[in-house]
């Protein structure tokens, strides 16, 4: 086994139905279903984010979730790329968003095809964006969860990545969007929707 | 860091159904790219991709089941407590193009699952995504589980389709090669897409003496890095590509002059290449054969064990 060992929490952060906020604010929090209140771009970022707009929602809602985050933990200014990691757990990825992007393949036999779109129908897209922004070089990765854990994996992934000493701050947590189609699916699942990110780190601030 | 070991592996892709035949035709200069037939490209530019023949023969068959099936009978038997990783990325596809009147939507969690129950084993693990370098960071998330002694063996395993989901998306940026895909040819002109399936055992020593595998190769350092530049382009530069070579040798505890044979993603697109051959740190250039999203990092994998020095 490899030596264990203290990791810091140096801030965290939500965005659900009920709202979204920061650890060290001690905001209450709250998971309800329902469609996450996702931030304007100017409650979150310092700096312009000009394609925040832009996004899909599963892209908007992880970003803003780890916006908030990395300022709860004063990680979020830097003006050189940081090695911080990014994990993300998910059930559902960017589902809606590969429904959106294959309507646009329909017309024409796929003429009209739209390149922004497919561009968001990977699950680390958010993960892209993020670490454009707030220039993140470390190990970038989405892992699966089960339902209704909410974040399991990226948590136990981002430890052990800092037990290895790959790296010595990760930002890990749960992002599902809404996924309306997808419901009917799987049952016993909860349907509550939203993002909870951790920065984990073996350094203390 | 303890050693992790290849133990089995295999592959089909649209030139072959095993590791061996893949071998071969790739040594004898074949192609498997051809015109597509199962979907109309009259109204794009791109036309091509390397896809298995009757693969899409019934259209209610899980079709990245099937291939995942066709490498897990090649792999055989693993161990009972064996963790599975899987890397597929657009496992959702064929569910998609049926205007979702096929079944259920497979999601990562569910290929994982059915991996489990058809190899009779327990099945814990985890899905990764990591866009075409899913495998390749599969198999790191697997030497890191067996080196904390987390597990003793781990399958990573993926599949993936020339869907016409992903087909129409490459079209749509403009990154398919309209001609013959070339990577690292002065004149490459994009990637090529294909259907493709591996699996990849590995196992700590006691394990691999224990049930008497081969020594395919040892995995002794990796890294991962984000070169944090763009969604669709990579870093002219190659800072994300030096970040993770540094960070593979420095857990090797290597030096970058005893690298002795490079497998770089190869895509056949003109900057990816480029930042690629500006960064490779020795002569010897491998790349992959042809685009197969989640599992060209395991297809490049592949190649390297058979490269004599590979560690």
């Amino acid at each position: 086994m490899s030596k264990l060992q203290i990791i810091n929490i140096l801030g965290g952060s939500w965005v659900t139905a009920s709202g979204f906020g920061r650890l060290s604010e001690k905001q209450k929090f709250k998971l309800d279903s329902g469609l996450p209140q996702i931030p304007k771009a100017k409650e979150i970022f310092s700096e312009p984010l000009t394609r925040y707009g832009r996004f899909d929602q599963y892209t908007k809602l992880g970003c803003a979730a780890i916006a908030l985050a990395l300022k709860d933990s004063g990680l979020d200014e830097s003006k050189e790329k940081r090695p911080i990691g990014v994990i993300v757990s998910t059930v559902y990825e960017c589902f809606e968003s590969d429904l959106a992007f294959y309507e646009t393949t329909k017309e024409e036999d796929g003429f009209f095809s739209s390149p922004n779109l497919f561009s968001y129908t990977l699950p680390g897209i958010v993960i892209g964006e993020s670490a454009i922004y707030f220039k993140l070089n470390g190990p970038t990765f989405t892992v699966g969860d089960t339902l209704n854990q909410k974040g399991r994996n990226a948590l136990i992934t981002g430890l052990n990545l800092l037990n290895s000493d790959v790296c010595d701050t990760v930002v890990a947590g749960w992002l599902d969007g809404p996924n309306e189609m997808l419901n009917k699916f799987e049952s016993g699942d909860d349907q509550k929707r939203g993002a909870i990110f951790f920065v984990l780190s073996s350094h203390e601030q | 860091m303890k050693e992790v070991i290849f133990t089995k592996a295999s592959i089909v892709t649209g030139l072959g159904r095993s590791l061996e035949e893949n071998w071969q035709k790739l040594m004898s200069a074949e192609s498997a790219i051809k015109q597509i037939n199962y979907f109309t490209t009259e109204r794009l530019d791109y036309h091509n991709a390397s896809y298995v023949e009757h693969l899409r023969s019934d259209s209610k068959v899980n079709q990245v089941c099937e291939l995942t099936k066709q490498v897990l009978d090649q792999v055989g038997d693993v161990p009972k407590d064996t963790q599975i990783i899987w890397t597929g990325i657009k496992g959702n596809a064929q569910f998609i193009e049926s205007n979702q009147k096929m079944g259920k939507p497979y999601l990562p969690l569910h290929y994982r699952t059915w991996i489990a129950d058809k190899l009779g084993i327990d099945g814990n693990g985890i899905e990764v995504n990591a866009a075409c370098a899913s495998s390749t960071v599969g198999i790191a998330i697997a030497a890191q589980k067996i080196n904390s002694g987390e597990c003793h063996s781990v399958l990573v395993c993926a599949a993936d389709l020339a869907s016409r989901f992903v087909h129409n998306g490459f079209s749509a940026l403009k990154a398919l090669s309209p001609t013959t895909v070339r990577p690292f040819d002065k004149s490459r002109d994009g990637l090529a897409l294909g259907d493709g399936a591996v699996a990849i055992l590995l196992t700590d020593k006691e394990t691999a003496q224990k049930n008497e595998y081969p020594l395919l190769g040892r995995l002794t350092g990796w890294g991962v890095a984000n070169d944090a530049n763009h969604i669709t382009g990579p870093a002219r530069d190659g800072c994300g590509l030096i970040l993770s070579i540094e960070n593979a040798l420095k857990m090797a505890n290597m030096e970058a002059k005893e690298i002795e044979a490079f497998c770089a993603h190869g895509t056949g697109t003109v900057y990816n290449d480029g930042m690629e051959l500006l960064i490779h740190p020795c002569p010897y250039l491998i790349s992959g054969i042809g685009y197969r999203q989640l599992a060209e990092g395991m297809v490049i994998n592949h190649n390297n064990n058979e490269c004599q020095n590979y560690r």
